[in-house]
């Protein structure tokens, strides 16, 4: 959730920052591009800046990185994960329709699709897939997968891709870096088996859902519940996400109320929630602005000058652009 | 750490599934356990340090490190080393072998 337009000077987003602890600490370049796009994003909604009309296609490579043959997903499964991606974004997933009433107003699509890169950096065709058999039994959440030298794969330019690597991640599911971060890292890692929904994506993950939740990330997206352990003082800088306390898991049923957000209580079937994958299905609006934000300034590169242009069009020149 | 600490120190994992009544169930790290997007693990280390695997807004496990005490209750007394972050006071509602149950106090 989020205070009302305008309510919060966005000169305190430092102070209600909570954790990317890490990199925060260790390189201050990422907490000042950090703040400057949040003071954009808020600068833009204060401002009314145009919202995007034309969809935005975003090229992606999928880095395999396998040691066992088993955890090389096959390309079918890969197309199935661009799929659910295309119809998540989209508000074209078939379970959209399972949106509780009152929060059906609220349901996104957010004009953004995703294909497999069909030309590689150095111009060359490609299919957008990276296999690489590794010596790492399996990858923790320190970035060792992005990097050859480590047992991993290297990004393609981030500015011109979205990285997805697939590989043995433990223990959880995947992990993100949001934008602002160092190109050589920049993408979304998810686990061979919570990847896609055929082949080796297994229940309750085998929905795809996982790559769609750190996409979310990579395009600046918060949690619902704010990042503040199981309190309700944290915020994701979205208005239409009603405040939560901590993370959904399991498939809750409607509704789960939490923070004083009766009657509809938490909207934990956002993609930005932790449930399992049958059981989160939206975006909200204010994310898909938020979104658009990114988009319009640390995401540029990925949007067509023309429509770039009409993101901007009218908005002072006082709104800073990352 | 003192008689009372008996039973906990370990590498605890939280599972959820077994909580009750507001008290949270931890198991040994490595104990069987559903896949999920994130439980919360924490080490209490027999030297008296701790490291606590907190959740990152970008999915990854951010680790805090401090030292932990046992007080009368019992309760744990959560130091973190870096001096911005509070202390926090967890109640020890039951430690047994492969299974430690707490409580988050105010
Ligand atoms: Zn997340």
């Amino acid at each position: 959730m989020s205070t009302p337009e305008g309510g919060r000077p966005a000169h305190h987003w430092c102070g209600t920052m909570p954790v990317h602890h890490q990199m925060i600490a260790t390189r201050p370049d990422y907490a000042i591009a950090r703040a400057a796009i949040e003071n954009t994003t808020f600068a833009r909604r204060n401002a009314r800046a145009p919202r995007r009309r034309e969809v935005v296609t975003i090229p992606v490579v999928v880095h395999v990185v396998y040691q066992q043959e088993a955890h090389n997903v096959s390309d079918e499964q890969i197309a199935s994960q661009i799929t659910v991606l295309n119809q998540d974004f989209r508000a074209a997933n078939p379970d959209v329709s399972q949106v509780p009433a009152p929060f059906r107003p609220a349901v996104a699509d957010t004009l953004i699709e995703f294909a497999l890169a069909g030309t590689d950096p150095a111009g060359q065709p490609t299919s957008g897939i990276v296999r690489r058999r590794t010596g790492q039994a399996q990858f923790g959440d320190d970035d060792a997968v992005k990097f050859s030298s480590r047992g991993g794969s290297d990004a393609w330019p981030a500015d011109r891709y979205l990285n997805l690597w697939v590989c043995n991640l433990v223990p959880w599911l995947g992990y993100a870096q949001f934008p602002g971060g160092p190109a050589e890292t920049d993408g979304v890692v998810v686990a061979y088996h919570a990847f896609g929904n055929t082949g080796t994506a297994t229940a309750p993950f085998n929905l795809g859902r996982t790559a769609t939740h750190e996409i979310g990330h990579w395009l600046n997206l918060r949690h619902i519940w704010g990042d503040d352990g199981d309190a309700c003082s944290g915020d994701d800088f979205v208005a239409d996400t009603p405040n939560a306390a901590g993370p959904n898991f399991g498939a809750p049923t409607f509704p789960s109320v939490t923070c004083g957000n009766g009657p509809n209580g938490d909207m934990f079937m956002n993609f930005m929630d932790y449930t399992d994958d049958r059981a989160m299905f939206m975006f909200t609006n204010g994310q898909s602005e938020r979104m658009d934000a990114a988009l319009s300034q640390v995401r540029a590169s990925f949007v067509a000058k023309k429509v770039l242009d009409g993101m901007w069009a009218g908005v002072a020149e006082s709104v800073m652009r990352t | 750490m003192n008689a009372t600490a008996a039973g906990l120190p370990g590498d605890w994992v939280h599972a959820r599934e077994e909580d009750t009544g507001g008290a949270k169930v931890y198991r040994p790290w490595g104990h069987p356990l559903p896949p999920s997007r994130w439980r919360h693990r924490i080490e209490l280390r027999p030297d008296g340090s701790y490291v606590d695997h907190r959740l990152g807004a970008d999915d990854r496990s951010p680790r805090a490190r401090g030292h932990w005490t046992v007080e009368p209750g019992p309760r744990i007394r959560l130091r973190p080393d870096d001096q911005g972050e509070p202390a926090r006071t967890l109640e020890v509602v039951a430690a047994e072998p492969g299974r430690l149950v707490l409580k988050d106090l105010p």
